[in-house]
């Protein structure tokens, strides 16, 4: 923030209020103060006050509580209606700007008549902010209730995955602090109503508790919430688009475990795709601190075998090298607990020599064979269908796939 | 209108009634009327006069008439009306208990 003794050569000096803007007495004795050294409020956007230089003045601003809101969707607007704007200017009283839920007003006449002379009637419009908000916090609470079901039903290391663990833990923060505030506004609104209702007024110069946390506060969430809406944004332009995908014609790397490849054996002939489009064939590869190497393989091929038959079907991969072996546990787990719930699960029985420390076979919702294996720190999840007659049973190629990563 | 339901109503708005029982009047004029009536005890701030009739509009204690440019006229309905006399009682009420204590010495006026 600019500071400078000499301010009569700039437009506009910004700063950042020191305290919320619910706190009416806060706000009033700031920018009274601030009159007084010749900054004058002109208008308050996201979160920063612009004032314009000029001379030092007694000056009072009181806040009046906007009780249809002061959203641009809100009843006119989100400015103040007309007649009180009217009756304010009939006497002394200007409207400025407003900052969250409150419109500012500024006189410069010491014998205007106060902005507000009932402190019952104030306790009414406080009374009507607070339902707002109230009532703004639900959707926000409904919609982190249903996230918070998504997520169990998914599994929540599953969920964190697939966002990613920065991305997730930033939402939880920003989430969490917007409920927080919400709850001291409405605490901090029901004490100032209170303290009306008993016909106290208010002092216009107290407040301002914690001015340096406030600011403080403020600008961190800000960059908070830019860097989630970056991450947001780009995390959801990439998968968009599918950048976040490598076509398998192109992958010149290698994956650890086996492939339909593996499957088909070492006699096969070069294979072709039999569905087209980076959906059916692709790999995609991320990091995540929650596991170091995550990879999502899908691939639709026909591979010729030495005997005139065809390898034709679909195998699709999950797999994961987590960071220690509990969160592997628990990956596996989640992906069972997941289709476990999924119509038409059926549970199938198998065998392996491979060593193996999980392994859990079943039939998934489109009765597609699929399992799950972990050993140590790594775990995958493998679903596998051929068609024609030269398939693999399901022993055959779990016990290829367990053997890859064993 | 009350505060809450069956509440009674603030001074402001006692004498925003008042003033309408009169007579239409727009906002200033009624702030204007009070003050002449109370004898500049009661100054209604400009805020405080706005809420009032915007929530009397509302719970229909006072309709408005007219619109003329920056003028809005109201006038007291049978329910303002209603609301009004309420008031009055209660705080005849309130008058005649607090005179039964002077009369019994313990309160001085």
């Amino acid at each position: 923030m600019a500071k400078s003794k000499n301010n009569s050569n700039r437009k506009y000096i910004f700063r950042l209020p020191p305290c919320p803007d619910y706190d009416v007495e806060g706000t009033e004795s700031w920018l009274a103060e601030m009159a007084g050294k010749g900054l004058h409020l002109r208008t308050i956007s996201f979160g920063v006050a612009a004032f314009a230089p000029g001379e030092p003045k007694s000056v009072r601003y009181r806040l009046m509580p906007a009780e249809n809101g002061t959203s641009l969707f809100s009843e006119n607007g989100g400015e103040p209606d007309r007649e009180a704007v009217v009756l304010g200017e009939k006497y002394g009283w200007r409207y400025v700007t407003k900052r969250g839920n409150f419109f500012i007003f500024r006189t410069e006449s010491p014998g205007a008549r106060e902005l507000h002379t009932d402190p019952g009637v104030l306790a009414l419009q406080i009374r009507a902010v607070q339902r707002r908000q109230f009532s703004a916090a639900v959707p926000i609470l409904f919609g982190a209730a249903v996230a918070l079901w998504g997520a169990l039903r998914s599994g929540i290391l599953l969920t964190v995955l697939a966002i990613g663990t920065g991305l997730f833990l930033l939402s939880v923060v920003l989430l969490v602090s917007t409920l927080a505030l919400t709850v001291h506004e409405l605490l901090f609104l029901g004490r100032l109503k209170k303290r009306l209702r008993l016909g106290e007024s208010l002092s216009h110069t107290g407040g301002r508790r914690h001015p340096a946390l406030h600011r403080a506060g403020t600008v961190s969430l800000a960059v908070l919430f830019a860097v989630w809406l970056v991450a947001l944004s780009r995390g959801w332009m990439l998968s968009a688009a599918d950048e976040d995908k490598t076509p398998l014609a192109a992958y010149t790397g290698t994956v650890p475990f086996a492939t339909m490849r593996d499957f088909a054996g070492p006699d096969t002939g070069p294979s072709e795709e039999t569905m087209k489009g980076i959906a059916f064939n692709h790999v995609r590869e991320w990091s995540d601190p929650l596991a170091p190497v995550n990879i999502d393989w899908t691939e639709h091929r026909r591979f010729p075998l030495a005997d005139g038959t065809a390898l034709d079907g679909g195998y699709t991969v999950f797999y994961h090298e987590a960071a220690n072996e509990w969160i592997a546990e628990e990956l596996a787990a989640e992906y069972l607990r997941h289709d476990r719930q999924e119509k038409n699960f059926e549970p199938a029985e198998l065998t392996l020599s491979a060593k193996i420390d999980f392994c859990a076979a079943y039939y998934n919702e489109v009765h597609f064979p699929t399992v799950i294996l972990r050993r140590g720190n790594t775990v995958l999840r493998a679903s596998f269908y051929t068609v024609g007659e030269s398939g693999r049973s399901f022993t055959e190629w779990v016990e290829r796939l367990a053997e890859s990563i064993a | 209108m009350p505060r809450r339901s069956m509440e009674s109503l603030t001074e402001s708005m006692f004498y925003v009634l008042l003033a309408l029982r009169a007579g239409p009047l727009c906002g200033a004029d009624i702030a204007d009327e009070t003050e002449r009536r109370t004898a500049g005890r009661v100054k209604i701030g400009p805020a405080t006069l706005y809420t009032v009739l915007a929530k009397f509009e509302k719970e229909r204690y006072i309709r408005e008439t007219a619109v003329d440019g920056r003028r809005r006229t109201y006038e007291i309905t049978k329910k303002g009306e209603d609301a009004l006399a309420a008031e009055i009682v209660r705080l005849r009420q309130c008058v005649s208990d607090a005179e039964q204590e002077a009369r019994h010495g313990e309160i001085e006026e």
